[in-house]
């Protein structure tokens, strides 16, 4: 039910929506174990990253670096989608 | 092979800062740890002084006599430092780079080239664009991924910051495959844009070089990243009577041209 609510949110910005995706999973071990969530509210869409505990450390990079690196990404690709958007990592 | 040598106030922060100046990775870089935690005499901050250069490859470059001030440490530098110490020196030693990952041999070339085509491949896919990609290889080392296609403008971005995060990301799916292997250096251009920056910031720089040649007095340029400032750095190093520093830190960080 949520997975489809969500595979809908990704058209609000499917191309920060795509590139997000595919960075996330070119760096993780478990590809599958990817989950992201999109909510939009107030004109800001929230991209919210789940992936395996073990992925953890690789998204987020030391001191949040490579984080930091995908969001610069996200928000490049963003502005073909003519939106503004927040990538969060979450836990579990 | 050139030393630069920064200072930091934790050990692991200074060799970061050192890795990100030389715009390479841990592996291939060589430290030499000339002040550790070294107190200063007005504050209580502590330094971290560490020189670090591009690993040679070869025997005789490791041989090169040291170059640079070691002695001549001023409290000036303190000051520059920030934060507190999240390291003691004990613990700073146990971390002193022990080399293994540049005596591997180099991942087949071609499998470096199947690795990197299918992260940019996906990637242009994931943005929409289109676009071709080609490799060069100045050394067994080191790689050039050439992306020439229209409208890639996005993905090099003000002061090439997508383009340097691009660069960082393509790096992990390689990481994660050279198990028991290493991988070259890679840069990459998209659309002849690092080409034209290298020469236009090298020109700058040997113009401003010159002028602190002739006036004798130091020039400090804008803030730049540390790609940016190593080609200044390099730029310089060909000329004679002068010489390069990066001071201040982070986005501040910039490069000090003076008398030597």
């Amino acid at each position: 039910m949520k997975k489809e609510q969500s595979q809908k949110m990704s058209e609000v910005a499917p191309t920060a929506y795509a590139v997000l995706e595919f960075v996330v999973k070119a760096l993780v071990n478990e590809p599958d174990a990817v989950n992201i969530e999109v909510t939009e509210e107030a004109n800001t869409v929230y991209m919210d990253v789940m992936v395996a505990d073990d992925d953890r450390g690789r998204v987020i990079g030391r001191r949040g670096r490579t984080a930091n690196t995908i969001r610069t990404l996200v928000n490049s690709a963003s502005l073909k989608d003519d939106k503004v958007v927040e990538v969060d990592f979450l836990d579990g | 092979m050139e030393w630069i040598e920064v200072t930091g106030t934790s050990l692991e922060e200074t060799k970061e800062h050192a890795l990100k100046m030389l715009g390479i990775e841990k592996e291939d870089a060589e430290f030499e740890i000339s002040e550790e935690g070294k107190q200063g005499l007005f504050n209580r901050k502590i330094t971290f002084r560490v020189r670090a250069r591009i690993k040679p490859k070869t025997a005789a470059g490791r041989q090169q006599p040291k170059r640079g001030r070691r002695a001549n440490n001023s409290s000036k530098e303190n000051s520059r430092a920030k934060g507190a110490q999240r390291q003691r020196p004990q613990r700073a030693e146990k971390n002193q780079p022990t080399e293994k990952r540049r005596d591997r041999e180099l991942m087949e070339k071609s499998k470096q080239e199947q690795i990197l085509t299918d992260f940019f491949e996906g990637l242009l896919h994931a943005w929409g664009l289109k676009g071709s990609i080609k490799f060069n290889w100045p050394k067994d080392y080191v790689c050039d991924v050439i992306i020439e296609g229209e409208e890639l403008g996005d993905l090099v971005g003000e002061n090439a910051q997508i383009l340097t995060a691009i660069e960082t990301i393509a790096r992990i799916p390689l990481k994660k495959q050279a198990i028991e292997t290493r991988y070259a250096q890679f840069y990459v251009d998209i659309d002849g844009y690092r080409q034209k920056r290298t020469e236009a910031l090298k020109e700058f720089a040997l113009k401003l070089g010159k002028e602190v040649q002739e006036s004798g007095k130091a020039k400090i340029l804008e803030p730049m990243n540390n790609r940016d400032r190593k080609m200044v750095h390099d730029a310089i190093s060909e000329l004679d009577g002068v010489t390069t520093e990066s001071e201040g830190e982070r986005e501040d960080r910039r490069v000090k041209i003076f008398p030597s």
